[in-house]
């Protein structure tokens, strides 16, 4: 598997695309709950739909099954798996310069442990909002909390692996 | 005779002799359960001023007046099942309702509270109108808008914000509170007057905020809504008074007893009460009037057959005077004349029967 990574340009094509969309998709899921939490107690939400609760909806499906937990799997296997498109390539083996994939998850990485330091405090200080959002049910309310402390665990420690900080 | 004749005979005495049974209360039990199982619920009935006992059927039971004469019962129906929220609400039961058997219902459910739940509430009950005519979905999305809101405004006042869907819920809660007013004469709940008062807030606030803007009710329909609430135990006491009237010209003691009653509750009454009591239809002014009249004729049979007047009926007459005499001096139209005729025959023959004592 790793050395197809590194030497079938489709295959690794394949694994960047999934790589860089699974990133962002995790971002943009943080990005649209604080959305989702600020734009409520701006009294900005006109009607509740489908649509504006598919964060929330996201957030809580890991946990309230029985089954394991679904974040655990992605923060164990992904990393692993193909950290190897993020850096350059020299004679059909990875060296330890990042290219431009490795860059574009760095930054995704960051941001996404920012923005969900941010959302895992905001939740706190509205707590009255995220309650009424969830109706108040403690099954929920820890399903979203673990699943964005979860998240947070996993971009931190795919941020250190890319930066080299950790082996 | 034969034997069939002492048959008919020994049934119409022991009827006449069993106490009949003034009227049927029917409780139906509605469930709205997440899980979509079907529960059981115990019903609990508690009127002081009634005797009740089993209808034969589950949830159904008969009544009669406790103590005999009866103008306005107060009925609290408290409905629990293992798992859910009890439900319990308070009702007026006035004497005339003895026709036929009078239906309420309990509602079992465990409706979720988050945002999502509400709008999906709110929505599916915006669409059918029509369904209102049945007196059980009334009680239905009055027991379960009343309990998703209870919890909604207790997460507001922690400081969440409010959305349209709340708005909804809160009209919905009032207005299912006036039908049941109207048609059950249920009495409003503290929930109910926190909606009312808080969409009250939100009309006289200029602009309103936004939600309310947003959510698909009108500021008129409210003000008329609760205004009918307001009115509602006035209008329950312009009925009792109505019937008690039409009472006394088919039976007259009958209705005179009731009269009575009905004039030492509405004495009685604390002054918030009894300002929404006699808001309208000068209540306490027929009632009065009917009490003069009773005990003028009652002072009067006693003077033919030369009996001495009651104390308790003389102190009786003194309180429906110095009501007339309170009442009459603002009062106006046919109530006023009536009230007139009425403490003037009332005056002359507790003066005549006294005379006639102190000779």
């Amino acid at each position: 598997m790793n050395k197809r990574l590194v030497t079938d340009p489709f295959v690794r094509r394949l694994a960047q695309f999934i790589l860089i969309g699974g990133l962002f998709a995790i971002f943009l899921l943080q990005v649209a709950f604080l959305i989702l939490l600020a734009s409520r107690r701006l009294e900005l939400i006109d009607e509740v739909s489908s649509w504006n609760q598919l964060p929330l909806t996201i957030l809580k499906f890991p946990f309230d099954t029985d089954f394991a937990s679904f974040s655990a799997i992605i923060v164990g296997v992904i990393p692993i798996a193909i950290s190897a498109v993020c850096y350059k390539i020299c004679k059909n083996e990875p060296t330890e310069t990042l290219n431009r994939t490795g860059h574009i998850s760095v930054f995704l990485l960051v941001s996404g442990t920012m923005i969900g330091l941010v959302a895992i405090a905001t939740a706190g200080l509205l707590k009255s909002d995220f309650d009424a959002m969830i109706g108040g049910n403690d099954t929920v309310r820890i399903a979203i909390r673990n699943t964005l402390s979860a998240v947070l665990g996993f971009q931190t420690f795919y941020a250190l692996q890319l930066l080299g900080m950790k082996k | 005779m034969s034997i069939r004749v002492w048959i008919s005979l020994f049934t119409t005495v022991l009827w006449s002799s069993c106490p009949l049974y003034a009227g049927q209360l029917q409780t139906g039990i509605k469930v709205f359960s997440n899980s979509g199982q079907q529960v059981s619920a115990n019903v609990l009935i508690q009127a002081a001023d009634l005797d009740l006992t089993s209808g034969g059927t589950a949830y159904t039971y008969r009544w009669k007046s406790a103590s005999g004469v009866l103008a306005l019962a107060d009925v609290t129906v408290s409905l629990s099942s293992p798992g859910y929220d009890t439900s319990v609400y308070s009702l007026d039961l006035p004497f005339y309702w003895d026709s036929a058997p009078y239906s309420l219902f309990g509602v079992v459910t465990n409706d979720p509270f988050d945002d999502a739940s509400v709008q999906r509430f709110v929505e599916a009950q915006s669409i059918d109108r029509a369904s209102m005519t049945d007196v059980a979905n009334v009680f239905s999305l009055h027991e379960r808008s009343v309990r998703l809101f209870r919890q909604r405004k207790s997460i507001i006042d922690q400081g969440a914000s409010p959305l349209p869907c709340d708005v909804d819920l809160a009209y919905y809660v009032v207005f299912s509170a006036r039908e049941l007013a109207n048609r059950r004469n249920v009495r409003m709940d503290q929930t109910t007057e926190d909606a009312q008062a808080w969409l009250l807030g939100m009309i006289n606030k200029n602009p309103p905020p936004r939600c309310f803007r947003k959510a698909g009710v009108s500021a008129a329909d409210i003000r008329i809504i609760s205004q009918q609430l307001s009115l509602s135990e006035s209008t329950l006491y312009g009925k009792l008074i109505n019937n008690i009237d039409d009472l006394m010209t088919t039976d007259f003691d009958s209705g005179c007893a009731r009269a009575q009653t009905f004039f030492t509750t509405i004495s009685g009454l604390p002054d918030d009460e009894y300002q929404a009591a006699t808001a309208q239809n000068a209540v306490h002014l027929r009632t009065a009037t009917d009490v003069a009249l009773c005990l003028a004729t009652k002072f009067r049979r006693q003077q033919k057959s030369q009996e001495p007047l009651a104390n308790a009926d003389v102190v009786a007459a003194r309180k429906a005077l110095g009501t007339l005499d309170t009442l009459l001096p603002n009062a106006q139209g046919a109530e006023k004349k009536n009230g007139e005729g009425r403490r003037a025959d009332l005056q002359i023959y507790m003066a005549s029967s006294s005379s006639g004592r102190t000779q």
